[in-house]
């Protein structure tokens, strides 16, 4: 459901792209990130986590104004929470795909602009990119990118009434 | 005695006459049918020990704890959702509680001594019997279901009600998640207690990394204590090996054919990890004028057994199992198409939505291999079985809007609306491809094969002391909840291995 085991790595075509976004990756700085949310992380770094949050803010665009935003129910922080109970493996995996799907346009779509710095209208082309390639890796990496964003968002209590899900039966529990 | 590999904090050898890996319906009924024979048990889980305490109905808390990789394992194309329990109790845990037979025309089909229909029956008796197996009252079907049942007496095919394992159920329809009112009958609440009762030690948070064979036999199992950091890390500890006479594989195929391969298992057969089948299954949304709600009540208490035959002619595409497959918000976000305000949009059709699954009786025939420590899981659906899985598709919406449904969500990347059943031919049309619809599996099948890998007792060919007692070896697929055959073969090895053993 959730993340693709392996699914970079999956194949040479798989395999060079993941080679390439980690250079890339690697070679460019320039993101900020607010202290006290770097300090909570726990698997993702703050660039990962701002590629997060821009992918979410695009997967759940509402569609009224009673929505509450990504950011508002903090869906790439319940995605973090989320990644570092899994095993290291697919942790790394979660992480190469980020990083591809930030610098992917500089490999698939032949500009630079990295994916945190695309108009709205530009990320979802890009989204919708993914989605219909002939690359199985490629939409492979839209449903879990997909998969992770409704995860950290429909999580939240504060979206179930957009819904009409009535929740648990038990109560949330502290912590 | 219940212990965790997390309080493990040095290396430990330990002697019994049987190793178990895996608690899940096989490796349970083992380790109990062994424990009450007067055999000393070691049963060994990767996952927690996790009680109706723990379960709290929240998808985002329970997945990364109850399901391998949180949710997240897939087919190497990622084209098939594979989801496996972990934990004590194993999938038993977040079943839906399905208990059905599996088809005399499958199993007289293996033509294997002693795995006839009628030559299974008293070990299905007894499972039945100790899990308190019932049909479900009809008042308890839930309004999901209810459509699935009004759309099928509509047409006038075949389908009626489920049996299950649940007593003291209330209702919560949070199966999936784990039972917060303990009322599954499952492995985690018949049989490992009784097994510890009958003096089987089990250790949680403990992952077999290697079958130890000597001079052609079996002598034991290494294993990794872990620390799972509140969900599947797996951060390994200190060694575990456990010296026994007999070595029972009962991690499901993925895991108990991934553990026969890292160990280097003679392979006699060219089969080990291969033939595996998926029941992979296709979701069909309906959308109703009407109150439906259906994440209340009982899952899955119906079914649909018109599109389903088990004769093995080329061209039978009628290989569909439809179920009810309803979700929580984010099983439901996943399987609905799309993303963005359009996706938010079907989201909230959620309370008035019925959705239906045609789960395939699949003749395609995957493999488990190994990445590393990991297993890859290999599948591609032939075109005998992309047919079925469309006309089963189909014929999920043709309940549907007989049971009233204004309009009918076919899951495909670019979504395919019908709004009547006069359209029925654009899912045909629109066929199958990897990844669109995407596909969901839940019960893995046949990877170390009665009458290939093992004989018909369940015991290895090639390898003394070695003992399987899971999915893994049903040589065909089933064509229904595989559970019940489960707990049933397992039951059934273990008496084979008792036997051995004395």
């Amino acid at each position: 459901m959730l993340t693709r085991r392996g699914f970079l790595r999956a194949g040479l075509v798989g395999g060079v792209l993941l080679g390439g976004a980690a250079l890339v990756g690697r070679s460019l700085s320039g993101y900020h990130l607010d202290e006290a949310t770097a300090r909570r992380l726990r698997a993702l770094s703050p660039k990962e986590y701002l590629v997060m949050q821009a992918v979410a803010r695009r997967v759940l665009a509402p569609d009224g104004g009673d929505a509450p935003s990504a950011d508002a129910v903090d869906v790439a922080g319940a995605v973090d929470v989320y990644v570092a109970k899994l095993p290291p493996a697919v942790q790394r995996d979660v992480r190469a795909l980020l990083q591809l799907v930030e610098h992917g346009s500089s490999l698939f779509r032949g500009h630079v602009a990295r994916f945190t710095h695309l108009a709205p209208a530009e990320q979802d082309a890009v989204l919708v990119d993914w989605q219909r390639s002939s690359l199985t890796v490629r939409r492979r990496g839209f449903q879990a990118l997909r998969t992770l964003a409704f995860l950290g968002y429909w999580r939240d209590d504060r979206t179930w009434p957009l819904i009409g899900y009535s929740g648990p039966m038990l109560p949330k529990r502290a912590g | 005695m219940i212990e965790s590999g997390r309080d493990i904090a040095r290396d430990v050898t330990l002697d019994c006459d049987v190793v178990v890996v895996g608690t899940g319906a096989g490796g349970a009924m083992v380790a109990r049918e062994a424990a009450r024979a007067g055999l000393e048990v070691i049963a060994l889980e990767e996952g927690g020990h996790l009680g109706p305490r723990d379960f709290t109905q929240r998808e985002d808390e329970m997945l990364p704890l109850l399901f391998q990789d949180g949710g997240g394992r897939t087919t190497d194309d990622g084209a098939v959702t594979v989801l496996q329990g972990r934990g004590v109790g194993g999938s038993t845990v977040h079943n839906t509680n399905l208990c059905k037979r599996a088809p005399a025309a499958v199993l007289d089909g293996w033509k294997l001594a002693g795995w006839r229909a009628d030559e299974l029956a008293p070990h299905y008796a007894v499972v039945e019997h100790d899990l308190s197996v019932a049909p479900i009252d009809e008042s308890r079907v839930n309004r999901n279901n209810a459509i699935l049942r009004r759309g099928v007496e509509k047409l006038g095919w075949k389908g009626g009600i489920l049996s299950h394992n649940r007593v003291g159920c209330v209702g919560s329809g949070f199966c999936e998640l784990g039972c917060s009112f303990d009322a599954k009958q499952n492995a985690l609440k018949v049989l490992i207690p009784a097994a510890v009762a009958a003096g089987a030690r089990v250790i949680s948070d403990c992952r077999a990394e290697r079958v130890l064979v000597k001079h052609g036999r079996a002598i034991g199992v290494q294993a990794r204590a872990l620390d799972n950091g509140g969900g599947s890390v797996g951060r390994p500890g200190a060694t575990v090996t456990v010296h026994a006479r007999a070595v029972c594989l009962a991690g499901s195929a993925v895991g108990s054919a991934l553990l026969a391969q890292k160990s280097g298992l003679p392979d006699p057969s060219g089969r080990v990890g291969r033939g595996l089948h998926l029941h992979p299954g296709a979701a069909v949304a309906g959308v109703f004028d009407e109150i439906i709600e259906g994440w209340n009540g009982i899952p899955q208490s119906w079914e649909c057994t018109e599109k389903l035959r088990f004769d093995d002619a080329p061209d039978n595409d009628d290989r569909a199992w439809i179920i009810t497959a309803f979700a929580h918000p984010i099983g439901l976000a996943s399987s609905l198409p799309g993303f963005g305000a359009a996706h938010m949009t079907l989201m909230r059709l959620y309370p008035r939505i019925a959705v239906l699954a045609a789960m395939l009786h699949d003749r395609s025939e995957g493999r488990v291999a190994v990445d590393g420590e990991r297993p890859v899981v290999k599948y591609a659906l032939d075109g005998g079985d992309v047919r079925a899985l469309v006309r089963g598709m189909a014929a999920c919406a043709e309940i549907l809007f007989a049971a009233g449904a204004r309009q009918v969500i076919v899951p495909y990347a670019e979504p395919l609306v019908l709004s009547s059943v006069s359209e029925l031919g654009r899912v045909a049309a629109r066929g199958y491809r990897p990844l669109d619809p995407l596909l969901t599996a839940v019960h893995p099948m046949g990877t170390l094969a009665l009458g290939r890998v093992v004989d018909e007792r369940g015991a290895w060919r090639g390898a003394d002391g070695v003992w399987v007692a899971d999915g893994s070896l049903f040589p065909t697929s089933l064509g229904g909840p595989p559970q019940l055959s489960i707990y049933a073969a397992g039951h059934k090895v273990a008496g084979h291995l008792v036997e051995a053993l004395r």
